[in-house]
């Protein structure tokens, strides 16, 4: 990673090359628009946030908090500016308009797929499809999305490190909330081989040096 | 402690009370990430000043109907502890704190791209834990560094400092005393690389030469403060 420098906004990074996310262009330089890395690939050079909201997409599962409802729709805190709505349509169950609070409380935690964003800012998300489903127990941990791909690792390879060292049971969503459910002292040493991850995440090797950590 | 007005605010060798010469900051100290439930959050330090800036969000406006369809809204909410002061500062807003946050809050606004998060809110909230003077100016260059660390898009920093005449002279910076029995008091903010200003307000009188000499010198202090900004920021990461 010996291309990448920490940048501030408003930082000149590159003249001539074209600016990609996270960055603007005035009179032919590229400057930064957030507090990040510099990432250069070919001809285009774009900004990676340390820390960031999480901004909805179509397709990516997250972990939400049941916020409200009312009486078709439920709405979940997804770690975003924007809160998202749940129709009763799209719950796997026949449920009657009015009995919400039946089947998913106020604080109940779920693991919901993005369906689509309005232009808006309209957020949907649906339960009914593999893997969606309310998560009993364990505890919620939360991480900036940014650093979401470093603790699923490449091909899953730092998830698996931590499922099998500490015998617990993870999901990462993409809004940055990871679910940990196992042992006391297990959830307790995966939240902070997480952490650990957050925090150096810029840095390389990281999969060994987590396995090291979590081995002793 | 109430402190009496000095005779002179200048000795024989052009420096001031408290050893600094006439275009010198005080020393300045700034920590970014500091709290750990805000988005983003920046202690500084500025010769006795001691300020704490957090910043939440982008979320979601409460009460909705502050709400603008196509960009986010700025709160910024500047309040002194009751005993960030010599007399105890009864605390909640009044008219001085409504004045500085409205300001301030237009002054960071400039520098933020609003447009990428419509229908939020970015919040900002400014604890005074100690003030001596020139506290408007430097919760702008926290809260500016708070907002960066919240990884909000920003055309650049604001960088925030004052300058003020004190026995006919112009000079940066100025501290309480020199605050409260001085001739002016000029605070400006500006983004530092366009030089563009996003805060001007005077108090006292000066001369249209005195004014443009005021402005500046405070300008030489933002560009200093702003390196302390960016140290602040890349120390971060350089672990």
């Amino acid at each position: 990673m010996s291309n990448r420098r920490t940048v501030i906004p408003g930082e000149f990074i590159a003249e001539g090359i074209k600016g990609g996310k996270n960055t603007y262009t005035e009179e032919g330089k590229v400057y930064s628009k957030i507090y990040g890395f510099t990432d250069v690939s070919e001809d285009i050079i774009k900004v990676l946030p340390n820390k960031t909201k999480y901004v909805p997409k179509p397709t990516e599962k997250v972990i939400g908090i049941i916020k409200g409802f009312d009486f078709r729709n439920w709405y979940l805190d997804i770690n975003s500016p924007y809160d998202a709505r749940l129709p009763i349509s799209l719950h796997p169950e026949y449920i009657e308009s009015g009995e919400l609070a039946e089947h998913l409380e106020i604080g109940d935690t779920v693991i919901a797929e993005i369906v689509s964003v309005g232009n808006d800012q309209d957020v949907d998300v649906k339960m009914d499809g593999k893997g969606l489903k309310k998560l009993e127990g364990g505890k919620i941990i939360e991480i900036s999305p940014s650093k979401v791909p470093r603790v699923i690792g490449k091909n899953a390879s730092m998830i698996s490190v931590l499922k099998k060292e500490t015998k617990c049971n993870i999901y990462v969503g993409q809004n940055g909330r990871v679910w940990i459910r196992g042992e006391v002292d297990e959830v307790k040493r995966a939240t902070e081989a997480i952490k650990l991850i957050e925090e150096k995440a810029h840095t390389s090797g990281l999969t060994d040096k987590i396995k090291e950590f979590l081995q002793n | 402690m109430k402190k009496e007005k000095p005779d002179s605010f200048l000795d024989e060798n052009g420096r001031r009370l408290d050893g600094r010469e006439i275009n010198e900051l005080r020393p300045v100290e700034i920590e970014a990430d500091v709290l750990e439930r805000a988005d983003g959050s920046c202690h500084i330090k500025l010769g006795d000043n001691k300020i704490l800036a957090a910043v939440y969000g982008p979320r979601e406006v409460h009460p909705r109907h502050l709400q603008e369809p196509d960009r986010a809204i700025v709160r910024y909410n500047y309040s002194m502890a009751s005993f960030s002061v010599s007399d105890r500062k009864r605390p909640g807003p009044g008219r001085r704190s409504k004045e500085i946050s409205k300001v301030s809050k237009e002054a960071l606004e400039s520098a933020i791209f609003l447009r990428k998060y419509p229908k939020s809110v970015i919040d900002v909230f400014i604890e005074i834990i100690e003030s001596a003077a020139g506290t408007r100016a430097t919760s702008l260059t926290a809260a500016s560094v708070a907002c960066a660390d919240a990884g909000i898009p920003m055309r650049d920093l604001v960088a925030s400092c004052a300058a003020g005449k004190i026995d006919g002279k112009i000079a940066l910076d100025i501290n309480e005393l020199e605050d409260n029995f001085g001739e002016a008091d000029v605070p400006i903010a500006m983004m530092p690389r366009t030089e563009d200003i996003t805060l001007l307000q005077m108090d006292g009188n000066l001369t249209r030469e005195e004014f443009k000499e005021a402005v500046q010198l405070a300008k030489k202090g933002c560009k200093e403060l702003y390196n302390e900004q960016k140290n602040a920021l890349k120390r971060r990461y350089e672990r």
